[in-house]
């Protein structure tokens, strides 16, 4: 079953074509993932499913225009962490956590008890009652991921929106958090659609890929399909690689032989 | 589980007690101390009697109790009222423009009220001949007039209509009415005082009916901003990851500024420019108790009243017979006080 649905969606600011007639359809439970190089639409492109700026085209989450969806009822499909999220400075892990529940609450109702039993089960599930007190802005990376997350899981909407999420993490931390994100998509049947850098790490964890390239998508498929040295050349250096290791592809920029 | 592992609005709860107790000692002292000292018993004794069924005796005599209940009652009623709005409205703006040195007067309600304060002194009817006094009108109106200005002002501007794009224009719109009161005032020295006082802010003249006058705009503007605390907790991630939790932030913004405006002006339209409760207060209860404005509210309206009654007793008192402006002393205590709290926090600036 199909649970995003983008259909020509275009993105300009100003003169600038951010997103160029972009159709897509993300199946309910999978993985996600836009590729492509700096200045592609991947975020712009994100960002409509968000009722962000979009100038054309339909977008459509479970067969809800979420253009034309009162917000509320939006944030009940759509979660998202956006690339550099905001953790307040002062903010405990647990209030932070909570603001996950704002759509589950009347506009200017005060927390039920439902809610902090949610929220009390997500901090669970990542390991993270130890920090409800804690000041969120006083975390590590890996850690402001993981409450990240927690606050993705209290807000129950069954379609993730991650854009870069783990752009600022070193390798081993960066797989922690996206085997998290798998876990976590699993447990809590969540479908993910991401904008991702990390072409290796995108070749193992999502199920499909699309590759964007000045506002257009060139191309969606598995991975397997997608991530070839051709149509990786065609939008970025033709230094990548593609190698594989057990079964996965591993892209690697090769240094240019004449340079060394 | 829940009771083991409870909300953290809970913890809020000791800290709105620990104000609640200051307040109640706030106003008992303040009901004692005086030119006329009264003594406790007789307070107590003739607030008692006030109640049905219940017959005292207080030892009050008749000029006591009209010393009582009509001099200092109505002024500390007033003085908590007041308190209570400068610190929920600075809370408000603070939270809503994610900006601790946001007060109620950041948007223009303050240097509109003065405007319209002077206009009223200076060139308005004599008040004798009115069937309401002229001069809280016009500050009133002055002071959303203000914010009325900054808000279309901020929303002409193109690029976006931003917390900050909203700040910039309250900046200009302040000084542009300031410029014009003080070019009044200055053509108008015969009012200077009458003027320069107003600005000060005193409680002095406070009776049972400005109490009236305020309670109705102040008790509407507290309820939103006590059940808005929630969604100023939301906007401290900013406006699209808010919108992402399902909160529009411009509408949110818009409503509690509004009542919080409202709310600032009445109080304003009373009092005069009593300054530095509405940065101070909330501020150091963020300092003190975390940076959740589901606490912060509630505690920065208890915390504000009491504030603003120890105020006006230095205030009454220190110099006695005279009096010292109330916003002189907000300054002198509360500045002093603050460098303490912000030297001694857990850090929590912002």
């Amino acid at each position: 079953m199909t649970t995003v649905t983008m259909d020509r969606v275009s993105v300009t600011y100003g003169s600038n074509r951010a997103v160029s007639d972009v159709t897509l359809h993300v199946a309910e439970g999978e993985w996600f993932a836009l590729l492509g190089p700096n200045g592609a639409g991947k975020s712009s492109l994100l960002r409509t499913l968000v009722a962000g700026p979009r100038t054309s085209g339909t977008v459509l989450v479970d067969g809800m225009d979420v253009h034309d969806s009162p917000v509320r009822q939006r944030a009940h499909a759509v979660a998202y962490v956006p690339q550099r999220p905001t953790f307040p400075k002062g903010m405990s892990v647990f209030d932070f956590v909570l603001l996950g529940r704002t759509p589950h609450m009347g506009a200017l109702a005060a927390e039920s008890r439902d809610d902090v039993e949610v929220v009390w089960a997500s901090l669970e599930s990542l390991d993270l009652t130890d920090f409800a007190q804690r000041d969120v802005s006083s975390l590590s990376g890996g850690e402001t991921q993981r409450v990240s997350m927690a606050r993705v899981i209290a807000q129950q909407a069954p379609v993730l929106v991650l854009d870069e999420a783990t752009a600022a993490l070193d390798v081993a931390r960066q797989h922690q958090v996206l085997e998290l994100i798998d876990v976590v998509r699993h447990t809590e049947k969540i479908t993910v659609v991401s904008a991702m850098h990390d072409l290796t790490a995108a070749a193992q964890f999502c199920d499909r890929v699309g590759l964007m390239y000045e506002g257009q998508l060139l191309g969606m498929g598995a991975p397997k399909e997608i991530m070839t040295e051709e149509l990786l050349h065609s939008i970025f250096e033709p230094t990548i690689r593609v190698i594989e290791v057990e079964g996965s592809q591993v892209i690697v920029s090769m240094r240019d032989k004449e340079l060394r | 589980m829940s009771a083991a592992r409870p909300s953290s609005s809970r913890l809020g709860w000791w800290w709105g007690l620990g104000a609640v107790v200051l307040l109640l000692a706030a106003v008992l002292v303040s009901l004692v101390i005086g030119a006329f000292a009264l003594p406790v018993t007789g307070i107590v004794g003739s607030t008692l009697n006030r109640l049905p069924l219940i017959d005292v005796d207080h030892g009050l005599d008749e000029r006591g109790e009209a010393i009582l209940w009509q001099v200092r009652m109505p002024r500390i009623v007033l003085g908590v009222i007041v308190g209570a709005m400068l610190s929920a409205a600075g809370a408000a703006y603070q939270g809503v423009f994610r900006n601790p040195l946001a007060d109620p007067y950041l948007l223009g309600a303050g240097a509109g009220a003065g405007l319209g304060a002077t206009l009223a002194i200076a060139y308005g009817p004599d008040a004798a001949g009115w069937i309401v006094d002229p001069l809280p009108l016009a500050a009133f109106v002055g002071g959303i007039v203000g914010v009325v200005l900054a808000y279309l002002l901020g929303y002409s501007v193109r690029s976006g209509r931003t917390a900050v794009t909203l700040i910039l224009a309250g900046v200009a719109v302040a000084a542009f009415l300031t410029a014009a009161q003080t070019f009044l005032q200055q053509r108008n020295s015969d009012t200077l005082r009458e003027v320069y006082g107003w600005i000060l802010g005193s409680l002095a003249t406070a009776s049972w009916g400005d109490v009236r006058l305020v309670l109705p705009y102040v008790v509407l503007a507290l309820v939103v901003v006590v059940l808005g605390r929630r969604l100023m907790d939301v906007l401290a991630v900013g406006d699209v990851e808010a919108s992402s939790l399902g909160v529009q932030p411009g509408r949110v913004r818009l409503v509690l500024v509004a009542f919080a405006t409202l709310g600032t002006a009445a109080v304003v339209a009373v009092t005069g420019l009593i300054g530095f409760v509405g940065i101070i207060v909330p501020h150091t209860v963020r300092l003190l108790t975390g940076a959740s404005y589901r606490i912060i509210v509630p505690v920065s309206i208890i915390l504000g009243g009491a504030f603003l009654v120890i105020a006006d007793v230095i205030a009454r008192t220190v110099q006695s017979p005279f009096e010292v402006p109330i916003g002189v002393v907000t300054a002198f205590v509360g500045a002093p006080f603050f460098a303490v709290v912000l030297r001694t926090s857990r850090g929590v600036v912002s």
